[in-house]
């Protein structure tokens, strides 16, 4: 694969940028990572307006979700951000990240869910059949106990991602540098925050471009599975701060969506085109 | 005329690539801009004293309608929001009978196209202020019964109305190649101390064909029309047009680079 991604990215050696951006902010971010990362290679341009659309130059190879992103300009900014989200591609990234242990799937997050649930009941008819006045009080309080502790177990398995994926996204935070733009716009999406800047600034994307960038809500990712909801869910309110993040205490001000103005600003890269 | 020097296109795609590119002026299509809400990167250029030049696509001054004097106040309220020393558009006309052709349609080169010709220009000329410039067209088909040669026409055209030219050798070049124009006759015979400036672009050939893409690399041939003008004069100045499947920075500044060799 011949691209930018592995000079820019020097965060992990197991995941691709646009993995560790889903990890961390979700499919959207995986966008935007790839959005970026085209920018840096000179493959793709974002007008001061945020329209992005295709440089013309040889023919490389490039990652599905790349390879998507210029299929589908031009386009405005915002919007490529959001069927980057919504395509094929995003979601069989994920699919991948889900085989390889990073993220939970679905299935076993709904499951484990309902056992939680199951729990939960199980206490409710403890005090029901407490207040009958069949059952001793310090059964109630044990049982109450027991539901704590059950529930402070099975609490990380209801999160999106594992703990290897947590694990991935803390690497990838403290490895971050502004410098970087890729791996930056992995971990904080162009809409997020380092210090009081934010990172659509720092790659000197213009207002214009940046403005036509949404915030979705957590819970808005393209799976619109529960294992995506906010950690590998596209990340892109701005106080996103990603499951996983907020497990790695990074801050995670994410957004959805991004912009690389124009070329040559895209962050520290150098020249878009 | 005032030296422009070696400019490109505006385009909305490609405004942060211009700024960055080493260019003495700019050309904005009228037609895609308001006077009165400029685009930033423009007036960003605007700010660096880059002249931005508005070139027309709609006045159809070859057209038997008359002038359509909203298209000229338009042309007229861009020209002065952008403090332009002149405007120009084409010797074509794009509608007939309430119909728009989207192509810049040629005109008949006979004395009553003439006549007709040179009443639009000077009405349009009258509600302009600045002056006009007027460029040929590059045409796939030529109507029968020319009166007068391509060069010829327009000569007559600047003598009776004092528009200015705008001389696009890509356009000639491909007039040369499709329709056998004499590209040394042509500038032979127009009236090159009225040139305004000059226009450069890419094009392909498609079927036997040559087509004014706008949207390819500029061919060396084009650039040996340039330098066969440039052996006659000193252009004021010389505008690449990319309207298209825009390459990179890089491949843009080379094209400008190797407009500024034949200029040298």
């Amino acid at each position: 694969m011949t691209t930018s991604w592995t000079s820019t990215s020097g965060v992990s050696a197991e995941l691709w940028p646009e993995e560790l951006g889903l990890l961390a902010g979700g499919p959207g971010r995986a966008t935007e990572v790839a959005i970026v990362s085209l920018v840096e290679a000179g493959a793709l341009r974002i007008a001061r307006n945020g329209l992005a659309s295709a440089v013309q130059g040889p023919q490389r190879q490039w990652t599905p979700l790349q390879a998507f992103v210029l299929r589908s300009v031009p386009r405005p900014l915002g919007d490529l951000v959001t069927a980057g989200a919504r395509s094929v591609e995003a979601q069989s990234l994920r699919q991948q990240l889900i085989s390889r242990g990073y993220v939970r799937s679905a299935g076993s997050i709904r499951g484990m869910r309902w056992v939680r649930r199951l729990f939960f009941l199980s206490w409710v008819g403890t005090v029901l059949w407490s207040a009958l006045g069949d059952l001793p009080v310090g059964t109630v309080a044990s049982a109450f106990v027991g539901l704590i502790v059950a529930m402070a177990i099975t609490s990380p398995s209801v999160r999106p991602l594992t703990r290897a994926g947590r694990s991935t996204v803390r690497r990838l935070g403290a490895g971050v540098v502004t410098s970087q733009a890729v791996p930056l716009v992995a971990y904080y999406g162009l809409l997020g925050k380092v210090g009081k800047q934010y990172v659509w600034q720092i790659l000197g994307i213009d207002p214009v471009a940046s403005a036509t960038l949404r915030r979705r809500r957590k819970s808005d990712g393209s799976s619109g599975s529960a294992s995506c909801g906010s950690g590998c869910g596209s990340c892109s309110s701005s106080s996103c701060g990603s499951s996983s993040s907020s497990d790695s205490g990074s801050s995670s001000d994410s957004g959805s969506s991004s912009s690389c103005g124009g070329g040559g600003g895209c962050g520290g890269g150098g020249g878009g085109d | 005329m005032a030296a422009l020097g070696v400019g490109i296109g505006w385009r909305p795609e490609i405004d942060l690539t211009v700024e960055r590119l080493d260019v003495d002026f700019v050309e904005v299509v009228a037609e895609n801009l308001h006077a009165d809400r400029l685009p930033e990167s423009v007036r960003v250029l605007r700010e660096r004293g880059v002249p931005v030049l508005p070139h027309a696509v709609s006045l159809s001054l070859g057209g038997a309608d008359p002038v359509d004097a909203h298209r000229v106040a338009h042309l007229g309220a861009l020209a002065q929001a952008l403090d332009a020393p002149f405007v120009s558009d084409h010797v074509c006309f794009v509608r007939a009978g309430g119909l728009d052709s989207g192509h810049l349609m040629p005109v008949p080169r006979t004395r009553d196209a003439l006549d007709v010709l040179v009443a639009n220009v000077k009405a349009a000329q009258a509600d302009l202020p600045v002056p006009l410039a007027l460029e040929n067209v590059a045409a796939l088909l030529e109507w029968p019964d020319a009166e007068l040669s391509e060069g010829r026409f327009l000569a007559e055209l600047v003598e009776r109305t004092d528009c200015l030219l705008l001389v696009d050798v890509a356009n000639l070049y491909a007039n040369a190649r499709n329709l056998g124009t004499d590209v040394g006759r042509f500038l032979d015979e127009i009236p090159l101390e009225r040139l305004a400036y000059v226009h450069v672009a890419g094009g392909q050939e498609h079927k036997g064909v040559y087509h004014d893409t706008h949207a390819h690399a500029v061919l060396p041939e084009v650039l040996d029309v340039l330098r066969q003008l440039r052996e006659r004069v000193d252009p004021p100045g010389v505008l690449l047009e990319r309207d298209d499947d825009y390459p990179s920075d890089a491949e843009l500044a080379g094209e400008l680079a190797a407009i500024r060799a034949v200029l040298a």
